[in-house]
Parts: structure tokens; sequence; C-alpha cells
């Protein structure tokens, strides 16, 4: 093994602990604001966004997707029995979040 | 090891060296310690769960002192008899599962200096973090005899359980043309459109075997939740008002109960009303569990203060207190308010455990009503923390004038919320 091959190996090693202590350590660090404006929603839509019986599923969604249809409940546009009530309590920013989470479980 | 390798060898430490005061900085960011949670129900079986979601080096122990738990929500379809008892029954063995040490005893004392919770069983935990979500205990007493006439004459059925089943036994023993009377408590009490959709499923049951019958709410409130949709309701389905199924008597019109009287099987207003009835279910005032109750948690008004964006006890330190025994802002004491606030208190824990920011805090509530099993009303409501606590920022309460149709598809959607906050909690 030359010196260019021992130096990469070594890069390698150094960067796949690094990588693998971080993203333990990540995955535990905190909640995102989009996790838990997504915990909201999945009180009705089901464990993680996935639907229950006639209430739809949310994490199949693409993302300007849900932000629209949720900003469609907010205008009226969209008709709904319920989701209208829910839909004018967040921001666009909030809509955001949300639909990155649940993008990003994709 | 040869030469080469150990020279690797020394580069390589040197180099995990370089990156350690990082990879250090996130381990130690990583939330781990213990947390206790008292109490199994919509409040601490969802925290219990979202702690183990959000942080898995938590050691988590949830403190119950039933093996399974008894829905309240879905309770009056059992005590109108379109469901059974098994199909609100949940057991822990999804949270064992998730790694919580799921422990079958009472909570008896909680020391919150020494962050020590006593069990009747002799032993003791110890917590880094406490949550308690006890739910409601009875202020017996406040209605005259209120505590034996509710073993067995007038049930509560506030608590579901045995308590659900006296009930609906004695509305399906009760004879055709027979007068079944609810009271319900004052406010503030656990669920409130509780005792006005029971009124309704009895009544389906009641124009279904029984159509002579009449329910008499006599209430000690000036108004009831949802109250124009359920009159709505009612009218539409079963007839309201003196001359239709379902009467209801306010507080300043009779329907302030002082006493009831289990002889002669009535009940008896501040202004010397009495009613008499069949089946009486009487539904006592509320107080939070006595639990928080003998640990200090309570304010004057026998409920608990907290931090409204931590739910953190005003009175204690690393005490956390969420659910029906808590003082929300404008959330209501329902399943729903006690799952939201759960998952915002598992996310502050988390982050502290982690020495990490929390997220925004955020809390929602739907509660779905059935006034028959086809036909759904809801009141829903998002909420967000100003300077006066929770607040309310949208929502209200199914409109009037809708179709058949709209109704069918709330109570299509009650059924899909059931399965779905029960299956978050316990899966």
């Amino acid at each position: 093994m030359n010196k260019n091959k021992s130096t990469r190996r070594l890069a390698i090693m150094t960067l796949a602990t690094t990588f693998c202590l971080t993203f333990a350590a990540q995955a535990d660090e905190g909640v995102s604001n989009g996790a838990l404006l997504a915990s909201m929603c999945n009180t009705c839509h089901g464990v993680d966004g996935g639907g229950s019986k006639s209430i739809p599923a949310l994490n199949d969604l693409e993302s300007d997707e849900l932000v629209e249809t949720m900003q469609a409940f907010q205008t009226g546009d969209e008709d709904s029995t319920i989701m209208d009530r829910h839909a004018t309590g967040y921001s666009e920013e909030q809509l955001k979040a949300l639909a990155d989470y649940y993008t990003s479980m994709q | 090891m040869n030469r080469y390798n150990r020279r690797e060898f020394v580069k390589f430490m040197g180099a995990v060296a370089a990156t350690t005061p990082l990879t250090w900085a996130h381990t130690a960011s990583a939330a781990s310690g213990k947390v206790v949670v008292i109490g199994g129900g919509f409040g601490g079986a969802t925290c219990a769960n979202y702690l183990t979601r959000w942080g898995s080096g938590i050691e988590v122990t949830l403190v119950e002192k039933e093996s399974q738990f008894i829905t309240c929500p879905f309770s009056n379809e059992v005590i109108g008899g379109d469901a059974e008892l098994d199909s609100i029954t949940h057991g822990y063995d999804g949270l064992k599962a998730r790694g919580v040490n799921v422990v079958n005893d009472v909570a008896s004392g909680i020391d919150t200096a020494g962050k020590k919770v006593s069990l009747k069983g002799g032993d003791a935990l110890d917590y880094d973090m406490l949550v308690v979500s006890p739910g409601i205990s009875f202020k017996w007493g406040v209605v005259e005899n209120d505590e034996e006439a509710t073993k067995e004459a007038m049930p509560h059925a506030w608590q579901a359980g045995p308590q659900t089943t006296l009930l609906r036994d004695q509305i399906q023993a009760m004879a055709d043309g027979g007068t079944v009377i609810i009271v319900p408590p004052t406010k503030p009490f656990r669920c409130p459109p509780g005792p006005y959709e029971r009124a309704s499923l009895i009544a389906n049951y009641l124009k279904n075997n029984k159509p002579k019958s009449k329910i008499l709410i006599v209430d000690s409130n000036e108004s009831h939740s949802k109250q124009a949709a359920f009159q709505e309701g009612w009218n539409a389905l079963y007839g309201y008002g003196p001359d239709g199924m379902i009467e209801w008597v306010k507080g300043s019109e009779g329907g302030q109960v002082e006493s009831v009287d289990i002889a002669s099987m009535t009940v008896t207003s501040a202004f010397g009303e009495s009613y008499k009835g069949d089946v009486i279910n009487l539904i006592p005032h509320q107080t939070a569990n006595n639990l928080v109750h003998e640990a200090g948690l309570t304010n004057q008004d026998g409920w608990c203060s907290v931090d409204q964006g931590t739910f953190e006890s005003a009175a204690a330190k690393d005490v956390f207190v969420i659910g029906d025994a808590c003082v929300a802002g404008a959330m209501p004491k329902s399943g729903h308010s006690a799952a939201s606030q759960a998952k915002n208190c598992a996310a502050v824990i988390v982050s502290r455990l982690a020495g990490v920011e929390p997220p925004a805090p955020t809390y929602a509530n739907t509660c779905y009503s059935l006034i028959s099993p086809e036909y759904g009303i809801s009141v829903a409501a998002v909420y967000q923390l100003q300077e006066e606590g929770i607040t309310k920022v949208s929502g209200g309460v199914s409109p009037l004038e809708q179709s058949e149709r709209v109704h069918s598809k709330e109570a299509k959607y009650a059924k899909a919320w059931y399965k779905s906050i029960t299956t978050d909690m316990f899966s």
C-alpha cells in the first residue's frame, strides 16, 4: 500500500467514525419544529401520518401539495368538514416545516 | 501489529483525537436520563411513547395501577348498546415493546425535593424528570349522598369500566316509558361534551327499543359544549324540549342539583325542585387527582398550574403535569388535549436532557361527538402560546344546517380518530 492509498484509507476511516458517532447523536439530539407539528397531525392522521381508516395519509404527499391543500382549506377553495377549522391556525412557515418533515421521511 | 500498521494506527488515533471534540459535543448532547411517567391514559401513555420515539437514550418508566386502559371516548357507545367494552380496552404491550418499563403499581407519593416516586407495593423510583398525568378525582359531597349513590344506584360511568356496563344494564332493564336522568357536574370537568353525547346515544337506544321513554338532563351549568349543534341534532333525530325525548334543564331553571335520594330515586335542586328517575346517571364534581393534591402540586382551585409552554409544574422543578389535572389555558379537558400536551412535554424533556433548545410549542384539539352512530359533530381548535398562556387561534364547532352526508362523514371520522389516537399511544 503506497502513501496515497494509506492517506485515503485513513481519511475514510476517520470520516466513517465521525459520521457514525455524529449520526447516532443527531438522531437523539432534539425534536424539530416539523416533527412536533407533524405529531399534532398524526393524532388523527395515523402513526407517522400514515392515515387511519377514512382519514387520509399525509406522509406520501409532495411537499407543495400539502402546503397548497392546507392553504386552500384556509381560503375555502377546498371543501372540508373539519380541516378548515384546523388549517387557519397555522402560518405558511409552519406549513412548510410540516411538509418538509413529512417529505424527509419518504 | 507490524511497523506499517502501527504507524497507520498512530495516525488514525491522531485523526480521531482531532475530531473528538466535535464528536464528544454531539454525544454529550444526546438525550439520556431517567424519566418516570405516572398515569397510563391519553396523556401518560402518549408521553411515554414519544419519549422513546424522540429520545432513544432515555430510560422511561410508566407507573399505572391498571393492567389495561379502558377509554372514556366511545364508552358512550357501550352505554348506548352499540359497542362492547372490549372494543375500548387497550393493553400496554406496545409500550413495553418500545422499551418502556411499565410498572403495574399505584404511585402513592411524590418527593419532589428528593426526586423520588414511592409506590404502594413498597418500591421507590428515582427520576431526573417526572411527568404526572393522573387524571381526575371526584369531589365527593358537593352533591349530598353522591358517593354512596354512585356506587350502584346512580352510576357515574365517568371512569370507564364496570360503571359503564352497570349504567348500560340499568338502561336496558328499564321499562318503556321510563325516565333516564343525567346530572352533569359543574364545569370544569373531564370531557365537556361527554354528558350530552351520552344523552344522544342513550336516546338512540331508547328510540329503537323503548320509544315512549324520556331523557332529562338536569344541569347545574348555564350552557354546554357544542350546545347548538347538539340541540339541532336532538331536534332532528329524537325531538328536543318538553315534548321531545330529550329535555335539558339549566342551572338557573332548576338544574342546580344539591342532593340525591337513593330510596326514592330522586334528585333535588337548590330551588327545591325534585326529579324522579328510573335510571339516574350522577356524574360527580371533579378536581385534579388526589395524588397531585397530596404532593402539593395543586393551586387554590384544585388543579395544577404549569408553565404552559413546557408543562413544568409551577410548584416543583423537573415535574411536569399534563392532561385533565393541569391548567392548560383555553384547552378543554379532553383525551386529544392530553395527547397534544404529552407530545409538547416529551419534546421539552428530550431537548432538556440533550441540552438543546426545544421546538416551538404547538397544540391542537379535536373532539368528535356522536348524536347517533351515523351522525357526528365536532369541535376543533389550534392553539398557540401567547403572553396570557395557551390561546385558541382557530377552530370552532361543526356549522349548523349541514347535510346528512356531512354528519355521516363526521361519524366516520370519529371512528377513524379513535383508531388513530389509540394506535399513536399504544404502538
